[in-house]
């Protein structure tokens, strides 16, 4: 269990990466969503134990982590964003040598991550001809060589073709069934195959933290399907939330996210989790203050 | 081997197969093994390695083995800060100090780590430089390869110096004030500063000076010492020194080496290693609230605060009209990037002010000779990064879609910094202009050098620091030159630059921009 309770990280400039952050989570796959300058990453670090916070408390299986820091960092899984490697070394000297700081000794183990990873076949040739997607999976076996309780993958998917998003998502998923994952991303689909719990921060805050269930009930009755001529639709962006829109011969089809039915002519909708989170984003507007 | 040795093996492993790998390390080898040919000169050319009041020495394993130490450690205490000096960054750039953070490395398994890891690269370059002399010894011997010999001269002058660049490379960089362009110049001044114990330790026996003789790093205080009292004279020439063929030739046996010799040398190169201390303190563990990433150095700091403070100051510079369509295109390229250089340093422009302002009221022989020689360290700084700065932000395809900037980079690069030199030096110049014109023509080629120097050097080496090392070498070797010899007087500071002088460096500075436009042409053929 993951306890965060209070954290905030203020820097010198007075400005808040992380404001007043309050969760508790389990086991699974917990989606980080909001948009670039939400304070995902910072929290991520947070957690991670790359920064410490100004105030509040971590805990993790009842460790305060913030006051034994390294007891959590054996057990812990980390990718940051973009992230780089050393292009001079091959895959498996990179892989040694984040076991070796991690205190993994067995050669087995290094092996079983290249294969998991399928990166077994190019074991040997330096990281700095990899393509994005195989830079990323040796990532992640840097973060799984350790058999980690808490995997923490800051935007792991940026960058990567659609096979390779499709790749990794499996990964992860396979993951969460028995640690606990934290992924945080702005794209929601990414996240929404996976997710077992989805946190929604903005401006420094958590604004949700709910299961994806939970988060598309909050949203039914509040998403609309319309089909505008292309001159009126110009106008309903300036006013609604728009989710979705695809040009069509009849006109432009269009889902908006409003709490009221926004034009005589729309129809309620099923929502879908891009739906559920604009629809959190939107009630949040007015209740966490813009830094 | 307990987690905390296998984690710093991993480091030192690692740091290591980095930098070994890197083609560059190959080339530093090649110009290692020319640098040993060069040094060890054949006496059939009239000049000899080590000359004694006219005497040469034959070349033996051991006056080979004690001169080739000697340049290895001078060597490496001036140049050798600047190949090892980005350790950390390179964790920073690659993000990979992030997962380094989030793992149960400590704080001084990491310094003590990257200090063993520069300690490795450097001795294997020492190593390998040592045996290149080896071979020396057979190439251009006068007797028999006594390898032993060779490396005892190695083993009791170089480890010191070695540990010294180690530690405090590590060091600076785990201070963000001192992790950028400011450390590399004030490194300079430190390893100068080291050498003012030399004079202390070669009066007195090694193990009477105390404390002295262990901050001896380069080692060449005790063989002054040395050399002093088992040949009993102070006229001794190590290097390409010219010799009287009359007055034949003498044996040397090497440099003494008792127990108490050993001892202090072993001191010596422990010492720096109490800089990890202070290191692992400031080091920020990667904690984004301290490093900036994206940036090739730490910049949150005060001075980056400073700099904050002052950038209004800049703003100045973007109120100069811009050179209108009549003037030549690489000419306009050039004003807006000299713009662009000085905005983003307002530190630089601030001390330009107050030269501009100093040069006004200090009297005129006291601008040559006291203010001008720090104000070029101030342009050695202002300029060094010019050439480099696209590659290094990883903007230069963008660049390269600029038109013109292609085929022209060297040209637009030299010409940006002369711009920012005549910037900063417009007020001094000036004022030599009316009151002592002679004056002010060396003083324009000087600027014109350094511009040529700066821009080849950054763009065949890609960082700052080769420049920086090579300037500052060159300026104190130039402020400090015995008889003011005219060559060494490259901007007129002391008068004694002739007409010759002048032409010499204007010559130079045309070949230097030559090559790097060829260099650039190639790179641009093979990598673009």
């Amino acid at each position: 269990m993951l306890e965060i309770e209070l954290v905030s990280k203020k820097y010198g400039s007075g400005h808040f990466g992380v404001r007043d952050v309050t969760m508790r989570i389990g086991h699974g796959v917990l989606g980080l969503l909001g948009p670039n300058g939400a304070g995902k990453t910072t929290l991520m670090q947070l957690i991670a134990t790359v920064t410490r916070p100004t105030a509040g408390r971590i805990t993790f299986e009842d460790i305060d982590v913030l006051a034994k820091p390294d007891a959590l960092r054996a057990r812990l899984g980390y990718l940051p964003q973009d992230f780089g490697v050393y292009p001079n070394l091959t895959a498996l000297e990179f892989l040694t040598y984040f076991a070796a700081l991690k205190g993994v000794r067995s050669k087995q183990k290094i092996t079983e991550m290249l294969e998991m990873v399928n990166l077994h076949q190019v074991a040997n040739r330096a990281v700095g001809g990899f393509s994005g997607g195989m830079k990323q999976r040796l990532g992640i076996a840097q973060a799984l060589i350790n058999d980690p309780a808490l995997v923490i993958v800051d935007e792991p998917t940026a960058g990567l073709d659609p096979e390779e998003r499709v790749r990794f998502r499996n990964i992860l998923a396979d993951l969460g069934a028995a640690r606990l994952v934290i992924l945080s991303t702005h794209i929601v689909s990414d996240i929404e195959s996976v997710a077992t719990d989805i946190a929604i921060m903005r401006s420094g805050a958590l604004v949700a933290l709910k299961s994806p269930e939970a988060l598309l009930q909050d949203a039914v009755g509040s998403v609309w399907e319309v089909v505008l001529p292309s001159t009126e639709f110009e106008a309903m962006r300036g006013r609604f939330q728009v989710s979705g829109a695809v040009r069509r011969p009849d006109g432009v089809h269009a889902r908006l996210v409003a709490p009221e039915r926004p034009t005589p002519e729309a129809r309620p909708a099923e929502p879908t989790l891009e739906d559920a989170f604009l629809f959190t984003m939107s009630r949040s507007v007015a209740s966490v203050p813009v830094q | 081997m307990s987690d905390a040795f296998q984690r710093l093996a991993a480091i030192v492993r690692a740091d290591f197969l980095i930098r070994f790998r890197r083609p560059s390390t190959a080339v530093v080898f090649l110009l290692l093994s020319a640098l040993a040919y060069v040094w060890i000169p054949d006496p059939a050319s009239g000049r000899a390695l080590f000359v004694l009041q006219g005497q040469r020495a034959i070349l033996n394993s051991a006056t080979i083995g004690m001169a080739s130490a000697l340049l290895a450690s001078i060597s490496i205490g001036l140049g050798g800060f600047y190949v090892v000096s980005n350790a950390l960054r390179t964790d920073i750039t690659t993000r990979c100090g992030f997962v380094i953070a989030a793992t149960p490395v400590g704080r001084l398994e990491y310094v003590v780590g990257k200090f063993f890891g520069n300690l490795l690269f450097l001795l294997v370059f020492t190593t390998g430089f040592m045996l290149t002399s080896m071979g020396m010894v057979v190439v251009r011997g006068e007797a028999g390869l006594e390898p032993a010999v060779i490396a005892l001269q190695y083993l009791v002058l170089v480890p010191p110096s070695l540990a010294f660049v180690a530690a405090l490379a590590v060091l600076f960089e785990s201070i963000p004030l001192l992790s950028g362009r400011l450390g590399d110049v004030m490194y300079f001044f430190v390893w100068v500063a080291t050498l003012s114990v030399v004079p202390v330790v070669s009066s007195q026996h090694i193990s009477s000076t105390g404390l002295l003789s262990l901050l001896d790093f380069s080692g060449l205080g005790y063989l002054i010492d040395q050399l002093g009292r088992t040949l009993h004279t102070d006229s001794i020439s190590i290097g390409a020194a010219e010799f009287d063929a009359g007055k034949g030739t003498f044996v040397f046996n090497g440099l003494p080496v008792t127990l108490a010799v050993l001892a202090v040398r072993l001191g010596a190169t422990l010492l720096p290693m109490v800089l990890l201390a202070p290191a692992a303190l400031f080091f920020h563990r990667f904690d984004p609230a301290r490093v900036r990433v994206g940036t090739t150095k730490g910049g949150t700091g005060w001075l980056a605060q400073l700099s904050s403070l002052l950038k209004p100051i800049t703003r100045a510079v973007y109120a100069i009209p811009a050179p209108g369509a009549a003037v030549p295109a690489l000419l306009r390229a050039a004003f807006e990037d000299a713009r662009l250089t000085l905005a983003s340093l307002p530190v630089v422009v601030v001390a330009g002010l107050g030269l501009a302002v100093a040069s006004l009221l200090v009297p005129l022989p006291a601008l040559r000779t006291g203010l001008l020689p720090g104000a070029l360290v101030l342009a050695a700084l202002a300029v060094a990064e010019i050439g480099c700065r696209e590659r290094g932000a990883g903007l230069t395809a963008l660049l390269y879609s600029a038109p013109g900037v292609r085929g022209q980079f060297v040209f637009w690069k030299a010409l940006t910094a002369l711009l920012v030199l005549l910037t900063l030096f417009a007020v001094p110049l000036g004022r030599l202009l009316i009151s002592q014109p002679a004056a002010a023509g060396p003083l324009l080629a000087g600027l014109v050098f350094v511009a040529a120097l700066a821009t080849l050097l950054a763009v065949v080496s890609g960082t700052p620091k080769t420049f920086l090392i090579l300037f500052l070498s060159f300026w104190y070797a130039s402020v400090n030159a015995r008889d003011r010899q005219p060559a060494l007087d490259f901007a007129g500071l002391y008068g004694s630059a002739t007409a010759a002088t002048v032409g010499g460096y204007l010559v130079i500075s045309v070949v230097a921009l030559l090559g790097a436009h060829l260099w650039h042409q190639r790179q641009l053929q093979t990598q673009w």
